[in-house]
């Protein structure tokens, strides 16, 4: 593989090194386009065609005028354009290749300053135009000089490259006048545009085909070399940039736009010519005398801004004949004579390019060389301009002023091509498969680094200095198109980014703590790895996320406050609360102030209460009764006027009453029932056996041994009363009475007591709550009889005692019972009419 | 004029009635005033019945003045009853637990055995036995049929109500079946109601009853 050589050293290092071995400086780029072409490697061939409309109207005619005589060629387009087709390592500028492809594509829209480019300055007349002007350019190019390197004299071997002799043969006798004024003081250092004539890049195609035509062969001398490396160190920065780090080519055709026609210049290029004023303006005195009429109109905004710098005592030109000269060099002259006081142009544009591009034996325009040389020439023998200047250039010099020597138009004969002396400098210049590479990038090199600020020549900057700060303005900052933007070299940005990154580092370690951007950091010397990424999902299973998830559902149930619906108050609550309890209070209060019998009692008995007359009624005298008081005060008084009648049933039967309770109010309503039934305590067959407490295993344990109890406890001398004589079990009770409101109670007594008395009648007085439960009892036989509520109490009294304290309530409870009946239908009729109207409205909502 | 004990409980039912039935208007303070104070009695009823009854008659007494066999038999109630004590700190709590299992046990026993023997089979019995045509009975036997006929059917319905609705598997075979069980478990409860409402319009016709014989008393019979 070959060798790649460092655009910094030349030294030469393996392919795959990517830093030069002796300078260190990187040998590949770091850029992602970059990477894809190694420096040595054949260009892949990349059709360029979509670059064709970018490029400028003067590299189309270059094309066309290509295709339309091929044999031409040569002389209608500079060598650096036509020889290197082909790309070989050695034959850089390989960015045109792509042209020959997209000669089709010329339809193709194009940006609309090219094609006011295209439009103002049609090929024909650019063809045209040029003969007389290269005529009278190649009268008035003086030689330009060469460094002082041995120069092989080729000049005989180059026909018809001798632009002097031509350019003298066919010079207008207004010129020839001029030339005899050659004593004249000349253009300054006309040897130093010899050098800059090298860069033949910079060489715009219209005078490369101006000098082509007059010799299309050009033979390069081999002494080009060095006249191109010596010119090269008088390009811009820019364009060394290009040369050095990315393959762009050497051509630098930074004053071939300069010199541009001013028809075709865009507007970033107009602003290039109005910046550069001030290098373009200071030589070239043959310039200003170019003829005007034949000359371009940016050739005439050149010459105006050249005015001052071109302020040179022009005492030939007031000689020479006003009618040979053209207008502009008319109107010249007067602002020569305005500014006296310049003693010498000032070397402000590099003139290198053009006095390379010129042939050999050609005197390249002093009008061009005043544009170009401004770079700082080494120092060159004094050449001898006498003989290749117009004399009427002279008369532009101040006499003091140093002239062009001879050996500025000897060493411009000599000069070799451009073409010749680039595979020369692809030691210092890019490959062609470099060029190819930034080309890859869409981006025409001569645009690469087009930025105003480039363009302001910084070669003669010491004596600029002085004369930009005053004469020109500030470089106002141009709005560059953005795919001219787009195009810009990436080496650019990058460079900065590395730089402001070097700035950036700070030594934290060391002796060289604290300082910044002491070493410069090595790009690409750590490895950036990316860092490894750990998942955070947990790895569950959908059983897994489904338990999760239920989880999840039943914290946020259990923490979450399940509201509550709001209760609807209806309005009417509260009234209609009052009237039904005013008409309770009405139907029971009245009755009983009235004391009235409204009502019958009922006669007919039912079963229950038929079986507890009976069994109460076979209740022998005397014989021990249990009765047991079950029920709450609050229900007294249902419970005490049946009870009563019972009670007093078995006292008229001198019953021996045996009392007891499962709750703490029993004994008080056992006491209280017998202070009612009799107030003078008469009644002596009675024992109070108290609270019996534990529920159902009191009951229990009382129902199998009734006295046992009562023998352990403070009560022991109530077993000696004649109450409980004879009574050891509860099966010695004649019968067992249970008073109760509470289903649970009496069903313990039924339960517990019941299997224990043996066959001895278990009855039971109870509320009209406890019946619906107790009365199963009754059917299946456990509960010989029951007496239930008023009812049974009224029916019950009225057979053993009639106008009882049941008969005294009863028509308040049957008024009572009608009037809560009445009103529960009536509300039962209400709700259904409600819901009835509720379900139409609703019906007739969905209707609507 | 002396005052007697009729006319102060007279009163004082008559003011604590009228603080009771103060409810008809909305819940206000008079009426909390009133079952604050019936709570109040009857805690403290309850409590000097049971210290009375209980306690110094069945527990204390019996240990003064009882015989050693029956202060031995009544050291275990005592003992039990002191770690139940416990059972009002968190700190000894758990000297009451057994306690507390004794008598959960004791009374789970005597109950299931009360409901086995003394509710669930004397029921199965009774209803088998409506359908025991050949047994001597006074009723007619479309009234025995039909009430044992409807018993049987209430009995299924309900079971089938709550077989097949708490557990959702009611299909529609058992739709029918558990629509009677809710017509019975409506027609109980509707007879529930009338029966709690019957005793509360006899315990209003009481209190009633009471006002207007205490304004008789007061006004009238002076």
């Amino acid at each position: 593989m070959a060798d790649v050589k460092c655009s910094m050293c030349s030294a030469s290092n393996p392919a795959e090194a990517e830093v030069c071995q002796q300078c260190g400086a990187r040998l590949k780029p770091l850029t992602a386009p970059l990477d894809s072409i190694h420096p040595g490697e054949t260009p892949t061939k990349i059709s360029t065609s979509d670059l064709e409309n970018t490029l400028p109207s003067w590299l189309r005619d270059v094309r066309q005028a290509a295709e339309e005589s091929p044999a031409a060629l040569p002389a209608a387009t500079p060598e650096f354009l036509a020889a290197p087709v082909a790309p070989t390592p050695n034959t850089p500028l390989d960015f045109l290749s792509g042209l020959s492809a997209a000669k089709d594509d010329s339809d193709e829209p194009v940006p609309d300053w090219l094609a006011g480019l295209r439009d103002s300055l049609p090929t024909e007349e650019v063809s045209q135009s040029q003969n007389p002007v290269q005529d009278l350019l190649t009268s008035l190019t003086p030689p330009a000089p060469i460094e002082p390197q041995p120069v092989e004299p080729p000049a005989e071997e180059e026909p018809t490259w001798d632009f002097h002799d031509s350019a003298t043969a066919e010079t207008p006798d207004w010129l020839a006048a001029l030339k005899a004024q050659e004593n004249t003081p000349a253009a300054p250092k006309i040897e130093e545009k010899a050098e800059m004539s090298a860069t033949s890049g910079d060489f715009p195609d219209w005078l490369s085909q101006l000098s082509s035509q007059t010799s299309p062969a050009a033979t390069l001398p081999e002494s080009a070399p060095n006249t191109s490396s010596s010119a090269t160190g008088d390009l811009p920065d820019w364009i060394t940039s290009l040369r050095d780090d990315s393959a762009a080519p050497v051509a630098q055709p930074a004053s071939a736009e300069a010199t541009a026609p001013q028809g075709d210049l865009p507007d970033w290029m107009a602003s290039l010519r109005d910046d550069s004023a001030a290098p373009v303006a200071q030589p070239a005195p043959a310039k200003v005398t170019a003829p005007q009429g034949d000359l371009p109109d940016w050739m005439a905004s050149l010459r105006d801004d050249s005015a001052a710098p071109v302020e040179q005592p022009a005492p030939a030109e007031a000689t020479a004949p006003q009618g040979d000269l053209p207008d502009w060099l008319a109107n010249i002259s007067p602002n020569v004579e305005q500014s006296p006081s310049v003693e010498k142009p000032a070397k402000a544009f590099d003139t290198g390019a053009f006095a390379e591009s010129a042939l050999p034996g050609e005197a390249e325009p002093n009008w061009l060389s005043g544009i170009t040389s401004s770079a700082p020439q080494p120092a060159a023998p004094e050449a001898e301009p006498a003989s290749a200047l117009p004399g009427w250039l002279d008369a532009f010099f101040v006499p003091g002023a140093e002239k062009p020597s001879e050996a500025v138009n000897q060493a411009a004969v000599e000069m070799p091509p451009v073409a010749e002396t680039l595979p020369a400098e692809t030691s210092a210049a890019p490959t062609g498969a470099a060029s190819d590479a930034i080309f890859s990038m869409d981006m025409p090199d001569w645009l690469a680094g087009f930025t105003p600020s480039d363009l302001d020549m910084p070669a003669p900057k010491a004596e600029m200095a002085s004369t930009a700060s005053t004469e020109t303005p500030e470089i106002t900052p141009v709005n560059l198109p953005s795919w001219v933007q787009a195009m810009r070299p990436m080496e650019a940005v990058i460079a900065d980014a590395e730089d402001v990154e070097n700035e950036q580092m700070v030594e934290k370690s060391g002796p060289l703590a604290g300082l910044r951007a002491v070493l410069p950091m090595i790009v690409g010397g750590m490895t950036m790895r990316k860092p490894k990424t750990y998942s955070i999902k947990l790895n569950m299973d959908d059983a897994q996320q489904a338990q999760v998830a239920l989880l999840e559902k039943l914290l946020a149930t259990e923490t979450k406050a399940q509201d509550l619906p709001a209760r609807e108050k209806n309005r009417a609550e509260r009234p209609l609360r009052w009237v039904i309890a005013l008409i309770l209070l009405l139907v029971t209060v009245i009755p009983l102030l009235m004391g009235s019998r409204w009502l019958d009692v009922p006669q007919l008995a039912g079963a229950d209460l038929q079986a507890f007359t009976e069994t109460l009624g076979k209740i022998e005298p005397n014989a021990p009764v249990l009765v047991v008081f079950d029920y709450q005060p609050a229900l007294a008084g249902e419970l005490e006027p049946i009870a009563a009648s019972a009670v007093r049933e078995l006292m008229l039967k001198q019953a021996r009453l045996v009392f007891v309770s499962t709750t703490p109010t029993g004994a008080l309503m056992s006491e209280r029932l017998m202070a009612r039934l009799d107030p003078q305590q008469t009644y002596t067959s009675s024992a109070q056996l108290g609270y019996l407490p534990g529920g159902a295993a009191g009951i229990q344990v009382f129902a199998s041994a009734p006295t046992r109890i009562e023998r352990d406890g403070l009560n022991g001398a109530v077993l000696e009363s004649p109450t409980l004589a004879g009574v050891t079990t509860l099966n010695d009770f004649a019968a067992a009475l249970i008073l109760t409101d509470s289903p649970d109670e009496g069903r313990l007594w039924v339960e517990q007591a019941a299997p224990e008395l043996r066959g001895k009648p278990l009855l039971m007085v109870l509320s009209a709550q406890a019946e619906p439960l107790l009365r199963p009892y009754f059917d299946s036989g456990q509960v010989q009889g029951l007496m239930v509520g008023l009812n049974s109490g009224a029916v019950f009294e009225q057979q053993v005692s009639p106008d009882g304290p049941v008969r005294q309530v009863w028509d308040a409870f049957g008024l009572g019972l009608i009037a809560m009946e009445a009103l529960i239908f009536i509300g039962g009729i209400w709700g259904l009419v409600s819901a009835w109207l509720s379900a139409r409205a609703a019906q007739k909502q969905e209707e609507a | 004029m002396t005052i007697s004990t009729d006319l102060i409980t007279g009163i004082l039912g008559f003011v604590f009635t009228l603080l009771v039935l103060s409810y008809l208007v909305e819940d206000n303070p008079l009426f909390r005033v009133a079952v604050h104070i019936f709570v109040g009695l009857s805690a403290g009823y309850v409590a000097v019945v049971v210290w009375q009854q209980v306690i110094i008659s069945k527990l204390l007494v019996p240990m003064l003045m009882g015989d050693w066999l029956q202060r031995a038999f009544l050291l275990i109630p005592l003992l039990m009853s002191i770690l139940l004590l416990g059972k009002m700190s968190p700190r000894y709590q758990a000297f009451g637990r057994p306690v507390v299992a004794f008598l959960v046990g004791a009374g789970a026993a005597v109950a299931i055995g009360g409901a086995l023997l003394g509710t669930l089979l004397p029921q199965i019995q009774a209803s088998i036995a409506l359908f025991d045509f050949s047994a001597t009975n006074a009723r007619p036997l479309t009234e025995t049929l039909t009430e044992a006929i409807f018993i049987l059917l209430g009995t299924v319905s309900t079971l089938a109500y709550f077989q097949f609705t708490v557990r959702g598997k009611s299909g529609k075979r058992n739709a029918l079946l558990t629509i009677v069980g809710q017509v019975f478990i409506a027609i109980t409860f509707g007879v529930l109601f009338a029966g709690a409402l019957t005793a509360a319009l006899t315990a209003l016709i009481d209190r009633v009853a009471f006002l207007v014989q205490f304004f008789d008393t007061i006004f009238f019979s002076l």
